[in-house]
């Protein structure tokens, strides 16, 4: 009640809103006869008022169970909020709805009806199967240019092998150079083909709020095959290895660890020009999320990160976005994302960005149980 | 001859890559086939069973899972290598029991030493029996 305003102005000015509301309103009886419906609900359901006055609620309903769990909810708790349903509407549609419902009780707490708030949700509903059919087609592209790409780089792959070993004849020097960047070229590919897979299933992983299986990675095994899978790749050239690698490290992350570590290392060859790039792998214990952990360096003498380009790399809140290359640090980032870690980037000497770049994962250590069913050091996806 | 080898893979050009790799490695091809359920058809008819069987997952009539199962029920010492190009299908043959199990694209070293491991222990267990 407001003040300078009656008890007859109040129900008017209460009336004129129930009235002209967009939102759909319904009151019913304790008989569960329709005796308030707006000009919304009118609109939304295609009766007029004057044909539902009086009638049961149960005409626009699709089951008189819903329709009684309604009721019996609202007497005993007094209202019901963001009840989900669907309601008939005089041309037979099925509508989907929101409901909102109380009891209204009046000075002396008798009930004496019951007050419907409806929010129709066929936009939200329509638009939620847009999506839904727009993933499917989304995952079905993906899916089928998966599956192809890899039967021809299997097809291709294997007639080089099958070249380069010479098992169709001897080859000289000059088509062996050629054969073999068509071997790495057709490698790249595949490579490509399963960091986007990777990328995809981590953020689908991360949208659908699973939690990631965690499992431990001693380092040593772990970072020495990925090693030997980046000195393999990168065969023509003389890729130099140093490490420090305590024995006793071990992180825990997910069964994708190791292409965390081989896009790490392929960034750190990939991009440097040398026929003799070094790398430099560490292990420092660290504290991560509060907790132990460790900061596995990967440090590369290539021609370095502008602290421009550094900042864009790094940044995490930033979607992936058309014109973007390097689809391995994505995929580095999402994957250490999903095991609780974190990927950090520095000069590899203090102030000389020039003489190249360390990038620091940092994962949780894996406990000592948990290390007793560790994988075994061949793991090769 | 190292083994018979029954191919059963729908995309014409990766059979044709089968054939010649196992057959510049000293295999014999026991047969090829490009659908599910006549791989089955042929495999059950047969008086005598390959060594082993390269087998794609994504088949016409039916999938490689149901053929590894039908197989496996008629031989359970057959040799199956299980190369695809898909994940679910990888990890439905995993779950199947498959142990050979390889995913496109791999490199002819690793099939070939994934076949020659498989017929090895195929070979040793038909002795023991």
């Amino acid at each position: 009640m407001s003040a300078g305003v009656n008890e007859a102005q109040t129900i008017a000015v209460l009336y004129r809103l129930l009235e002209q509301s967009t939102l759909p309103i319904a009151i019913a009886d304790m008989k569960g006869r329709v005796t308030v419906f707006n000009a919304a609900a009118e609109r939304l359901t295609g009766y007029a008022a004057e044909e539902v006055l009086g009638e049961p609620v149960a005409l626009f309903s699709d089951s008189p169970a819903v329709t009684a769990e309604i009721a019996d909810r609202v007497l005993e708790d007094g209202k019901i909020e963001d009840f989900e349903t669907t309601l008939r509407s005089k041309d037979g549609r099925r509508i989907p709805i929101s409901l909102m419902a109380t009891m209204l009780a009046d000075e002396s707490s008798e009930p004496f009806g019951m007050m419907a708030l409806i929010k129709d949700l066929s936009e939200r509903h329509g638009l939620e199967e847009s999506l839904r059919l727009a993933k499917q087609r989304a995952d079905f592209s993906n899916d089928l240019m998966t599956h192809d790409i890899r039967n021809y780089a299997q097809t291709i792959g294997g007639y080089l092998d099958a070249l380069l070993a010479g098992q169709v004849g001897g080859i000289q020097a000059p088509q062996a150079r050629i054969l073999k960047v068509c071997r790495r070229q057709a490698q790249r590919i595949e490579g490509l083909i399963d960091n986007l897979q990777l990328l995809l299933h981590a953020h689908d992983g991360c949208q659908a709020g699973e939690q990631t299986a965690l499992q431990a990675w001693p380092l040593a095994p772990a970072l020495e095959n990925a090693f030997k899978r980046t000195r393999d790749r990168f065969a023509e050239r003389h890729v130099v290895l140093h490490r420090s690698i305590p024995a006793d490290s071990a992180v825990l992350a997910c069964v994708h660890f190791p292409r965390v570590l081989d896009n790490l290392f392929a960034n750190a060859v990939g991009h440097n020009p040398s026929h003799e790039p070094h790398i430099w792998i560490t292990a420092e214990s660290a504290t991560v999320n509060g907790a132990p952990g460790w900061a596995i360096g990967v440090a590369d003498d290539g021609p370095g990160i502008g602290p421009e380009s550094r900042t864009r790399l790094l940044n995490t809140s930033r979607p992936f976005e058309p014109g973007d290359s390097g689809v391995g640090l994505w995929v580095i980032k999402a994957l250490l994302h999903n095991c609780g870690g974190t990927l950090q980037c520095e000069d590899r000497v203090d102030g000389e960005p020039e003489k190249g770049t360390r990038f620091i994962a940092l994962l949780s250590a894996a406990p000592e149980p948990a290390l007793a069913q560790a994988p075994p050091p061949e793991d090769t996806p | 001859m190292k083994g018979e080898v029954f191919l059963v893979e729908d995309d014409l050009d990766v059979l044709d890559y089968y054939r010649f790799l196992l057959t510049v490695e000293g295999y014999s091809i026991w047969g090829a086939d490009t659908n599910g359920e006549s791989a089955i058809a042929r495999f059950q008819a047969a008086e005598t069973r390959p060594d082993a069987v390269i087998l794609d997952h994504r088949l016409p009539g039916c999938n490689g899972n149901t053929v590894a199962q039908k197989m496996l029920e008629l031989d359970p010492d057959v040799c199956i290598l299980y190369v695809t190009a898909d994940d679910l299908g990888m990890q439905q043959a995993r779950e199947l029991g498959i142990q050979r199990l390889k995913r496109k694209p791999c490199e002819n070293e690793r099939l070939i030493r994934n076949l020659r491991d498989g017929i090895e222990h195929r070979r040793k267990r038909l002795v023991e029996e």
